[in-house]
This record gives structure tokens, C-alpha cells and sequence, in this order.
């Protein structure tokens, strides 16, 4: 791949003094790098280059290429090591590409000991901005290496045009961004002037799939032939891999944002390739939370969107809220960085100050909202008007905070909300107690439905969360008595049964319960049809084998059999589960197995967080959660709901050995009266 | 190839979870909507087969759920922590259920798992290999940590199942190619829970 026989488009050259951008490095020694403000990537020999610290390179950029080396051996001088962690590259060599010197001594290899290549790189330069083809027109000597340029720059004034919405955002991703996300940085920066991209789209599915949603591609989405398609192609080929170039991208996009706008913590987060957070520390993940701008992106804000809500949702497990909202505060005060001229004062005011305030606000309201910060830190909701009510100016600012006091005073004296619409009570008549196989099962399972909704709609994310930790917690207490009413309902259904004492009456009941989860089936109540396939499919309930001989609707309980069945991960209820739009009430169990395994999977390291942990985690309790906010249109009935409360209260209390005793002795007394029935049929009668 | 279901029981915090993940993840990054999350190929006695683990940890709550587990599994790892002498104690009540729902006698391993735990060790590595000739069943301790003797509880379980000829046959998985007569005792399904 990094062949030296290759006669080097694939290399890049410099010169003495310019400053690279390494998009990827590989262990042979060579490097792929970029130069700073053009799009040209090539193979340089990493002895050939010095890496920069991001201060370093900022510091060299403002300087005459010619005098940046005295300057960095100035600055290495001062600081006695060099630092490490760059991305830009300080060029120690005249212009070079194709010999691979191994030494570092050659790092200091003056203009003078090849002038005339120096020359051809100010010739380059020189030219460049007019037209890139024209390097690629004009080969340097047949030693020397340049890298071809199959289309015109996008730009011809190299530092590219940026438009203030988008420029703050980018670093947030600069380590590796979704492909999506970077291509489309470039888009919106240069608009209309980056064609070739999309027919790399058209090529590359992957890419193509990233980027679908994006609107703002489509004015430039024309296939191009195919001399057009080469650059993404050409990095893939180089490096292997899509990383270089997305990398590459982001690397383009930083370094378009204005030093006071960059990210103070963006070294310590670490992104996975599909653009989101996978390992950061506490600063930087709330840097991300709060100074990240919306764009104009929809994939660029849904994915922020998500990322506020699995903070959100998810931050009591990594810090406390006291900690979050100071930290918050003090990013909304944040004093403008030293050092700027008004003009930049103005620009860091318009750009980074006001949109990060307005983001804090929106995280309150966020939290406040939908991230129950009333139930969970009532403390903070004081501290936070105190907060709101210094807000003066701007005005816009004000009457955002404004709304938020107002929601806090709304939310506070608010009675609690009744998830399910208050039902207009319907008397029926009144039912014999007791005898339940007298009711219509539709009537059982409607009830059954709305207590286990009422149950459901109570519990909470942090209760999801806080699962794994211990099963007797009180702080759980909301899920604790959701997944308790499965086991109760299960105790009620093999107690119906097996206390049932004539056979025919037995197997009736086994026909109703299966109507009755039949019912919860079509009613998207998989908890309590979990809950009674279980039973009625249970070892005790099983082995009565003359009862399931009397039974009529086996057929119809071996169709549900398949949505419990624990293998391959629930499969056949996850598939069930996908095919539900209406009012639900989800059996959790799987999930809360995820949410295990997910506690196992993925650990933090030391002070980095692990949020892909968070990530999933916010998934599988979103999933959990989902149905919450549907309730049933279904009319509550007093007598029936207290029935089967009262039972499913017995149902609590009875002890498993129970079942297995009272099963083993009606299946011999099923086969006692077989016996005689079969004696009674043989003597004639 | 054969097909065995493997279920895991044992109370909470004895690092179920973390054996299954141990094992299924050598292959793979776990990803619960993908099915086959917790299959694995494993190559028994120069012989391939798929263990699948029924991994139902974090749902202690659902406790009538343990039923239909036992069912579903064929061979099953019990385990307990070293470093809780309560979590010992408790095995009895697994291999009960297990024995009424089988119907005789269950394959199973005991497993102290949390070897790591040196220092915190409360049931001694002969108390456990004499519960297991109590049970009369294999016994190993493992340390999901560190995965040390993980693949061998798969194994040796594997071994076991293969040798019983007596395990009810479980639906076949449909990827499942038909066998021919040498291998009658591959017939059956076996199938493993993790509870």
C-alpha cells in the first residue's frame, strides 16, 4: 500500500516550513497527510515531519513559512519537550516524497541543500490558488513526488469561506465523525462548489446510506464522470480504510474554526466511527452538552438531540445533579477566552456566547420536562429559578428563562398527572365473586390491561437503571411492583386451575385463561399474556394430562408459545413487539436483561466515562419506556378491577411448593378417575 | 453438527451475566437484537457444534419465569460466587426445580465462579467439588474476569450432553442440517439457560 515503487501520485509533497495535517498514520513510516487549507492528501515519510501540538501549530500558522522552523525551535527550547498528541505537521524538509530517509538527523536539511526543489514549491504555491490542475499538469522533477489533483480545489482561495452556524460544531467530532456529518460540513462551507462528492455517494453505498437524509446534498446531487470520484476513492485505497477520510474531513472542518471557538476539552473525548461519544471525561462530555450549536443539519441535530437526551437521562449515573447544574452555570458565565481583538470578541460573542446560553436554557427546559428533575432533585428547581431570574439581557434570553420559571411553578403545583384518561365508569351488574369463569374474558383482560397500564406508566428511567444494583431497593419500587404483578398473575391463573376440582370445569379454565391471553394479544398487553402463557405452559399446570385432553384450544395457546420463548433473545416477541403501534404494555423482561449486559459489557476507564454504555442504555429503557405515553381507551370497571386485584393479591402469597404439591396430587387423581371410568367402561355401564 | 440450549442459574451477582458475555463475546460484540447474540461455535472433541445460553440474568424479578427456562434448556451451568457463602447455599433450590421439571436427572455443572476473588473466598474449593459428587455432576471453578476456565464449562457441559442419550429432543433449529445414522447420539438438541 505504501510502496515506494509506486510512482508517487500517491505522495504528497512539501516543503520546508508548510504545515501538514497527518489524517492517518501507519506503522511503516509513512504518514498520510494533508496540507493545511487545500484538500490535496499524499504519503509522506514520517521522518521527514515533526508533529505539532494544536497550540504549536496555531502559534506556526501565523507565521511566514520561512521563519516558522526558528520559531519552533524557539518554542521546543522553551517548553524542553516536544509535545506530543498533534495532528498538524511541522515540515522539517524541503520538498520530498519519494525517497524514504529513515533518519530523524535529516529533519534539519536546510533550504540550501535543495534549492531547487524549494523552488518548484514556490512555484507551486504560487499557482495553486489558481488552478489546482495546474500541478498536475506540471510534474516536478521525476525524482520529487506530487500528488495529482483530478478536479479543480473547491475553492480558490484556500482557507475556506465559513458560515458562523455550523464553524463551532465541528470540532466536537474532529477525531472520527460520521462520514455524513463531515461530508456535509463541506457542503454547507462551500456551497454548490463541491460536486464531485456525491458521485463518490452513488459509489460507495455505505457513504450513500450516511448520507441520504441530508437535503442540503441534493443541489449538488449530479453524477459526475468518473475523473471526478478519485479523491475519497484514492484515500480509501491509500489507507484502506474509510477512516483516513473521514478524519480528513474533520480535520478540514477544524481547522476552519477560529481558536476562541474551538473546544477547551476536545482531547479528552473519543468518538466511534458512526459519530457518536463512545469514551470521554465528565468536562468533556458536558463541553459536548452544552457548547455544541445546532446546525442546520437535521442528521447533525437529530444525533444531538440524542445525545442531550441519553445525558440527560442517563448523567446520575456518572455525576450528581448538584455537580451538572453548576457545571452548567458556569459554562453560561463563561468569561471569553484572553487575548482578542474586539473584532473577535464580537464574532466569539455572536457565535460561541449567546448560542450556548440559549442550549443551556433548552437543557433545563430538556431536564425539567422530560428528564424528571422535580421527583428526582427537588433542591435544584430553587437553585435553578435563582439562576433564571438574573438573566436580564439579551432579551431574547430573558423571556426563555422567563418560560422556564414559569414551567418550574406550572410543573411544581401541578397535580400529578393521571397517565390514563379519567374513564367514565359504567357500572355493570354485578358479578358472583369468585367464580371468574363465569366473566367474559374480553372483561378480564380489558381490566387486567388497565391495572398493569396503571403499573407500567409509573415506572421510571432511573428505576431501570438503578435495577441491576439490587432487586429489594425501594428506590425501584415503581418496577419492582410492575414485574411483581406478572408473577402474581401467573399465581392466580395455576391456582384457578389447579383448584378447580371436577375435570371438565379444569380443562374450561385452561380454555378461558388461553382466551383470556388470546385477548391480552390483541389488546398489545404482552405482560399479562406473557405472564399466562407462562403458567398455563408451566411444569405444574403441563402434567395434567388429562385435563389438556379436555382442553380445546391447545392449538391457540401453542401460537402464543412462540412470542415467550427465551431463545435467541426473545426473538419472536422482539418481532411481535416491532409490529406495535397503539397502546402497549411491553414484557420487560429481555429488556432488563440487556440492560445487565450492557452494565457488564462496557466499563469506565478511570476518569473517562464510558458513554456508549449510556448510549445503550438509553435504548433498551427508550424501548422499555416507549408505551408510556399511550394510554387505553379502555372504561374502567370498579367490580371487575377489584376482583381481580383481590386475586392477584392471593396470588402473592402463595408459595411455590404449594403448586408442585397440589398439581402432583390432581394428576392422580386425574388418573384414579381414569382408572375407574376405564373399570366402569369395561364392566359394561 | 449438533445444537445444544445451555441455561444458566444462580442467584443474582454471581456473575451469570458475565460468564455468558464472556463466552458469547469471544466471537462477537454482543448486540441483543441480533439473534444470534448468544449463539457460539464451539469444536468439541474435534467435532463442531452451537451452544446457544439462555441468558435471562436481570430478570430475578420474574421468578415463575425460572420454569419455563429450565424447560428450555438442556444441559445447565449452576453457579456461584466463592466469595458468598449464601449464594452456595441457595444451589440446592436450582437443582430442585431442575429435577422436577426434567423429570430425573438433569446434565448440569457446578460452577464457583469469581476465582479472581482470592482474598474474599468463602467456600473452599473442596467444599464445592464435594457438593458437586453430592449432585453428581462435574465441577469447575471459573473466573469470568479473568475468563479463565470459561470455555471449559462449555466444553466439558458439551461432552456431557453428548453422552446422554436420554435428553427429550427439543425442536430442531431450522439452519440445522439433517444428520445420517452415524450419529444418533448428536440427534437431539440440547440447549443451555442462563437464569
Amino acid at each position: 500500500m505504501y510502496d515506494l515503487h509506486t510512482d508517487d501520485p500517491d505522495q504528497l509533497s512539501f516543503s520546508r516550513g508548510d504545515l501538514l495535517d497527518i489524517v492517518r498514520k501507519e506503522m511503516t513510516g509513512w504518514w498520510a497527510a494533508m496540507r493545511q487549507g487545500s484538500d490535496l492528501v499524499g504519503w509522506v515519510p514520517e521522518a521527514f515531519v515533526r508533529p505539532l501540538s494544536l497550540d504549536m501549530a496555531e502559534k506556526l500558522e501565523s507565521i511566514l513559512p520561512e521563519l516558522r522552523i526558528y520559531e519552533y525551535e524557539a518554542e521546543e527550547l522553551y517548553l524542553q519537550a516536544p509535545v506530543s498528541q498533534s495532528l498538524p505537521i511541522f515540515e522539517d524538509t524541503p520538498l520530498h516524497g519519494v525517497r524514504m530517509e529513515s533518519s530523524v538527523s535529516t529533519e534539519m536539511k536546510s533550504f540550501a541543500e535543495w534549492p531547487d526543489l524549494k523552488l518548484q514549491a514556490d512555484w507551486e504555491t504560487a499557482n495553486e490558488p489558481q488552478d489546482g490542475r495546474r500541478i498536475y499538469q506540471q510534474p516536478l522533477k521525476s525524482e520529487n513526488s506530487y500528488r495529482s489533483r483530478p478536479f479543480p480545489p473547491p475553492s480558490p482561495t484556500t482557507p475556506m469561506p465559513y458560515p458562523p452556524e455550523s464553524a463551532p460544531s465541528h470540532s466536537h467530532h474532529f477525531d472520527i465523525p460520521a462520514t455524513g456529518d463531515r461530508m456535509r460540513d463541506r457542503a454547507d462551507t462551500i456551497p454548490g462548489s463541491y460536486p464531485p462528492r456525491q458521485p463518490n455517494n452513488e459509489l460507495h453505498p455505505r457513504h450513500n446510506q450516511i448520507s441520504a437524509p441530508n437535503s442540503q446534498l441534493k443541489d449538488v446531487d449530479v453524477p459526475r464522470p468518473s475523473e471526478n470520484w478519485s479523491r475519497e476513492e484514492k484515500i480509501r485505497k491509500l489507507t484502506g480504510s474509510d477512516e483516513a477520510w473521514i478524519f480528513l474531513k474533520s480535520v478540514q472542518a477544524r481547522n476552519h474554526i477560529p481558536w476562541y471557538l474551538r473546544p477547551e476539552y476536545v482531547d479528552q473525548i473519543e468518538m466511534d466511527s458512526d459519530g457518536q461519544v463512545r469514551l470521554a471525561t465528565l468536562e468533556a462530555l458536558v463541553e459536548k452538552l452544552a457548547v455544541t450549536v445546532p446546525s442546520n443539519d437535521p442528521l447533525k441535530n437529530a444525533q444531538d438531540t440524542k445525545y442531550r437526551n441519553t445525558f440527560l437521562m442517563t448523567f446520575r449515573t456518572f455525576m450528581i445533579a448538584d455537580q451538572l447544574f453548576d457545571m452548567l452555570v458556569d459554562t453560561f458565565r463563561k468569561d471569553h477566552p484572553r487575548g482578542l481583538t474586539s473584532e473577535e470578541f464580537e464574532d466569539w460573542k455572536t457565535r460561541y456566547l449567546i448560542p450556548t446560553q440559549q442550549r443551556i436554557l433548552t437543557i433545563f427546559t430538556a431536564w425539567l420536562q422530560y428528564n424528571r428533575l422535580l421527583e428526582e432533585e427537588p433542591h435544584i428547581s430553587r437553585k435553578l429559578t435563582e439562576f433564571l431570574k438574573l438573566i436580564v439581557s439579551p432579551p431574547s434570553l430573558m423571556s426563555m428563562a422567563k418560560g422556564i420559571i414559569q414551567m418550574v411553578e406550572r410543573l411544581t403545583f401541578a397535580e400529578p398527572i393521571n397517565l390514563s384518561p379519567a374513564p367514565v365508569k359504567k357500572p355493570k351488574k354485578a358479578k358472583s365473586k369468585g367464580e371468574i369463569a363465569k366473566l367474559d374474558p374480553t372483561d378480564i383482560a380489558e381490566q387486567l390491561t388497565l391495572i398493569e397500564y396503571k403499573l407500567y406508566a409509573k415506572v421510571t428511567p432511573q428505576e431501570c437503571i438503578a435495577h441491576k444494583k439490587s432487586n429489594a431497593d425501594p428506590s425501584i419500587s415503581n418496577l419492582f411492583a410492575f414485574c411483581a404483578t406478572h408473577d402474581k398473575l401467573d399465581a392466580w391463573v395455576k391456582t384457578s386451575i389447579l383448584n378447580t376440582e371436577a375435570l371438565g370445569k379444569r380443562a374450561y379454565m385452561v380454555d378461558f385463561w388461553i382466551k383470556v391471553a388470546e385477548k391480552c394479544r390483541s389488546l398489545s398487553n404482552f405482560s399479562s399474556m406473557s405472564a399466562i402463557i407462562n403458567a398455563l405452559s408451566s411444569t405444574v399446570i403441563t402434567q395434567l394430562h388429562l385435563t389438556w385432553a379436555h382442553t380445546g384450544r391447545k392449538a391457540n395457546l401453542d401460537a402464543l408459545l412462540k412470542y415467550s420463548e427465551p431463545t435467541g433473545g426473545f426473538s419472536g416477541y422482539r418481532k411481535l413487539l416491532s409490529t406495535v403501534e397503539g397502546p402497549c404494555i411491553p414484557f420487560i423482561g429481555m429488556y432488563l436483561t440487556d440492560i445487565a449486559h450492557i452494565h457488564d459489557q462496557y466499563q469506565d476507564e478511570g476518569d473517562w466515562i464510558n458513554f456508549r454504555k449510556r448510549q445503550q442504555w438509553y435504548e433498551a429503557i427508550s424501548a422499555i419506556l416507549r408505551y408510556q405515553s399511550k394510554p387505553y381507551s379502555i372504561v374502567e370497571d370498579d367490580s371487575i378491577s377489584t376482583h381481580i386485584l383481590s386475586h392477584l393479591r392471593d396470588g402473592g402469597l402463595r408459595d411455590g411448593e404449594w403448586f408442585w404439591i397440589r398439581s402432583d396430587e390432581v394428576q392422580r387423581l386425574e388418573l384414579a378417575h381414569a382408572d375407574i371410568r376405564k373399570g366402569l367402561v369395561e364392566a359394561g355401564f | 453438527m449438533d445444537n445444544w440450549r445451555v441455561a444458566v442459574l444462580g442467584d443474582g451477582g454471581v456473575g451469570k451475566t458475565a460468564l455468558a458475555v464472556q463466552f458469547t463475546l469471544n466471537c462477537f460484540t454482543y448486540d441483543p437484537t441480533i439473534e444470534d447474540a448468544y449463539r457460539k461455535q464451539l469444536v468439541v472433541d474435534n467435532r463442531m457444534c452451537f451452544v446457544e445460553v439462555i441468558d435471562t440474568a436481570g430478570q430475578e424479578e420474574y421468578a415463575t419465569l425460572r420454569d419455563q427456562w429450565v424447560r428450555e434448556g438442556q444441559g445447565f451451568i449452576l453457579v456461584y460466587s466463592i466469595a458468598s457463602r449464601a449464594t452456595f447455599n441457595r444451589l440446592e433450590g436450582f437443582r430442585q426445580s431442575m429435577r422436577r421439571v426434567k423429570r430425573g436427572d438433569p446434565i448440569f455443572m457446578l460452577v464457583g465462579n469469581k476465582s479472581d476473588k482470592v482474598q474474599e473466598r468463602e467456600v473452599s474449593r473442596e467444599e464445592g467439588a464435594a457438593l458437586a459428587r453430592q449432585f453428581n455432576c462435574e465441577f469447575i471453578e471459573t473466573s469470568a474476569k479473568t475468563a479463565q476456565n470459561v470455555e471449559r464449562v462449555f466444553t466439558s457441559l458439551v461432552r456431557a450432553l453428548r453422552q446422554t442419550k436420554s435428553i427429550e429432543p427439543s425442536p430442531p433449529v431450522p439452519t440445522k442440517p439433517p444428520k445420517k445414522e452415524d450419529h444418533h447420539h448428536t440427534k437431539d438438541k440440547k440447549r443451555c439457560v442462563i437464569m
